[in-house]
């Protein structure tokens, strides 16, 4: 890979988190699948034991998940390393924020979740280009709250 | 240089800064002191009134400041200037959140800092590649926040 390949390569998998991040919180997972996502992609969230793949099992896990959530996701200062011309390994900080209603809390009760951490992932570049083919989500601090109250519950 | 040294120059600059934000919220200081600094690397932290170096002694310092902490850093659109094929300079803004046990407060009681913006760097290109030669923290909001 020439300087120029690289960087070209760069800036297309930068691309495809950006899509990643759209996709997500607009529920448009048909981005996902065309623009974002490897089709044997696997998606691993160690905090709530979860391992998802190929692409259409995380499709199917993740859109039943959010239901009707708002959620805010960003990205910062990837570490990208290739491991050949077709594969790369890449460490994304990020921060997210969960917005829940009152009937449909998250797993622990709580509306809100604001929380920070790092995507670990792997890219492959395919004929149609770079995807994602897998993530993986260690977090350094979540913080949950509940927002409203309970039945039984004193206001 | 030609344009697309340049280009590499500026990536290889983030992804050093990309480290250091890693490296330090996981407090790998092995990665940090190889990876992230030049040997004479300084830091200079204004609001502590702190300006320290070379790296190791530098870094002894971090350690003992980190301990026991939980550390989020998020870094945001660097303004970067090649200045020679082997030195440059940048300007990242930041955000940090710093979270301290009950038993290990920041001045006196604060167990939550909220913070915003910005790093002033020179880098240095060594054979090992791009390295930090100094960081100057400045602030455009603080929060300290009591929580126990």
């Amino acid at each position: 890979m020439d300087d120029v390949e690289r960087l070209t390569a760069i800036e297309a998998i930068k691309q495809v988190k950006a899509k990643y991040f759209w996709g997500l919180d607009h529920k448009d997972w048909d981005l996902w699948r065309r623009e974002v996502w490897a089709p044997d992609g696997r998606l691993e969230v160690p905090e709530v034991d979860e391992v998802h793949e190929p692409l259409e099992k995380v499709i199917e896990a993740v859109s039943s998940q959010v239901g009707d959530q708002v959620s805010v996701h960003h990205g910062h200062m990837p570490i990208i390393e290739f491991t050949s011309d077709t594969e790369a390994k890449v460490i994304w900080a990020m921060e997210d924020r969960l917005y829940r209603s009152k009937e449909y809390p998250l797993h622990d009760g709580s509306h809100y979740l604001h929380g920070f951490g790092h995507y670990h992932e792997t890219y492959v570049k395919l004929a149609q280009g770079w995807r994602l083919q897998s993530t993986r989500l260690t977090r350094l601090r979540v913080e949950m709250t509940r927002v409203f109250g309970h039945p039984g519950e004193k206001a | 240089m030609t344009p697309v040294e340049r280009l590499v120059a500026i990536h290889e600059i983030e992804q050093l800064k990309a480290r250091y934000f890693y490296f330090y919220d996981n407090k790998d200081w092995d990665g940090w002191r190889d990876q992230v600094w030049a040997p004479e690397g300084r830091l200079i932290v204004g609001e502590m009134g702190r300006d320290i170096g070379p790296r190791d002694a530098m870094i002894e310092w971090v350690i003992g400041q980190s301990a026991d902490q939980v550390s989020v850093h998020h870094g945001h659109t660097p303004i970067i200037e090649i200045t020679s094929d082997t030195t440059a300079t940048g300007l990242w803004a930041m955000e940090d959140r710093i979270y301290r046990s009950k038993e290990h407060p920041l001045n006196g009681d604060t167990a939550f800092v909220l913070g915003f913006g910005h790093y002033h760097e020179h880098y240095v290109k060594l054979e090992a590649g791009w390295r930090i030669l100094s960081t100057k923290l400045t602030r455009l909001r603080t929060q300290y926040v009591k929580v126990f």
